[in-house]
């Protein structure tokens, strides 16, 4: 949340971007964002309308500096927030530390993807991803955040960051697993650790 | 760095554990970071897990990029176009530039502010129609797009018909070949093209604006160049944003807690 700090020290310098800036230069970012996030065209658009509603509001008291790093902040939180409220009764979050297993599996170079379809399923395996884990993996990875940054967007701490990504991307292993076909059996957690 | 460490090692060090995320994604410092790298280099079975997590990322980061709806822009446009009690008096008008766009070549009339209500059930749909103000707000949008256009100019213009108002011409600083008019009602349109550019706008080159439904993609270009002069110091000379914000938020306090 923007604070009322606003333009103590910015003000001469800095000027207030215009609304159609605003809007022309991040919608199409805020877009992505959110369809990665929500998983679909009507939930995303929706989102988005969440977020520059928030936006436009709080627009004069934004504290000149990382505008980008506040439209993620926005966003990624309005998503939490709804996905928490939709799935209240049946979210159980599941612990950020604790047994952690890796499975890893060889790559065939020799894979030939359906791109298309690759797109499909692997949105799918995201989807299926508890909230908290696809906000950290798509900030990650589409959004090419750092981890430092994702603790900030998310207000979480560094350790939690990683075991959310490290815990993402073995949930979208296993629902991937199929792409490759020749992958060897998993290696059980007790023989790696 | 926060990290808690599996109590593992072999004679060829220790094994990655769940670093191998951190790792792939560099979010080491540089001495673990190599030290780790070592180690997968002489251990299989991390380097399978380096592989794997990989794959994961590279599933992802490669995912197509959706691209934002002109629909969409042009409803998060609107929300500065809405006309609170405390703005009725004045028209809103913007003027942006988009991202280039190829493939409209048709024209379209459609998703008036008001009427979108009517048109959708949806509640962010409504929402807006809410922001843009009691009924004598009306607003229309016409698109007029041509095939692989390099870049598409929206201008968005919404105003109160009431004759106490001072409407004012819808301007643009669109450059591209393209225009895409987000105009007011059809009252509202017939008076912009004809009313005299209010004192704002001193230093426009023309005090006239023609905007019609009939306007051809051949003419656009003509349009947008006549009127590039007046631009963007229209939304922001004749209106305020802390207005507008506080309006908003009394219009719709649930949206912004």
């Amino acid at each position: 949340m923007a604070t009322t700090a606003g333009f103590a020290d910015g003000e001469s310098a800095w000027q207030q971007p215009s609304w159609h800036d605003v809007v022309a230069d991040h919608s199409p970012r805020v877009y992505r964002l959110a369809y990665r996030l929500t998983g679909n065209q009507h939930d995303a658009e929706d989102l988005t309308q969440e977020v520059f509603v928030r936006v436009f509001r709080s627009l004069s008291q934004y504290t000149p500096g990382n505008f980008e790093g506040w439209l993620h902040r926005i966003t990624t939180n309005l998503f939490l927030d709804g996905a928490r409220r939709r799935q209240r009764i049946r979210f159980q979050p599941l612990p950020d530390t604790g047994d952690d297993r890796i499975v890893g599996r060889e790559i065939s170079a020799a894979d030939a993807y359906d791109l298309t379809r690759l797109d499909d399923e692997v949105q799918q395996a995201l989807a299926a991803l508890p909230p908290d884990f696809r906000a950290a993996v798509v900030l990650c990875d589409i959004e090419g955040l750092s981890y430092e940054e994702i603790a900030t967007t998310l207000d979480v701490k560094l350790g939690t960051v990683r075991s959310r990504i490290h815990r993402g991307r073995a949930l979208l292993r296993d629902a991937l697993a199929h792409r490759r076909p020749y992958a060897p059996a998993p290696v059980a957690a007790g023989d790696l650790l | 760095m926060n990290i808690t460490r599996r109590p593992t090692g072999t004679a060829a060090g220790e094994h990655l554990g769940d670093r191998v995320s951190a790792l792939v994604d560099a979010a080491l410092d540089p001495r673990e970071h190599e030290r780790l790298l070592a180690h997968v280099a002489g251990c299989p079975a991390c380097r399978m897990a380096v592989d794997g997590e990989r794959a994961a990322k590279a599933w992802v980061s490669r995912l197509s990029q959706p691209e934002i709806g002109v629909a969409l822009t042009a409803t998060l446009l609107t929300l500065q176009g809405s006309s609170p009690p405390a703005a009725r008096a004045v028209p809103v008008l913007t003027a942006v530039q988009t991202e280039p766009r190829a493939g409209h070549s048709e024209l379209r009339l459609g998703l008036p502010v008001g009427a979108a209500a009517t048109r959708s059930g949806r509640s962010s749909v409504r929402t807006f129609a809410a922001l843009s103000g009691a009924g004598a707000t009306a607003a229309a949008v016409l698109f007029v797009g041509a095939a692989a256009a390099p870049a598409t100019g929206v201008v968005a213009a919404s105003g109160v018909a009431s004759p106490l108002t001072t409407p004012v011409a819808a301007t643009t600083v669109a450059a591209a070949p393209t225009l895409t008019l987000t105009q007011a009602a059809a009252s509202m349109t017939d008076r912009a093209a004809t009313m005299p550019m209010p004192p704002a706008l001193a230093g426009a080159p023309t005090p006239l604006v023609a905007v019609s439904p009939d306007v051809s993609p051949a003419v656009s270009p003509a349009v947008s160049t006549t009127l590039r002069p007046t631009g963007f110091a229209v939304s922001t000379s004749v209106i305020s944003t802390p207005m507008l914000r506080s309006a908003v938020g009394a219009v719709v306090p649930g949206v912004t807690r």
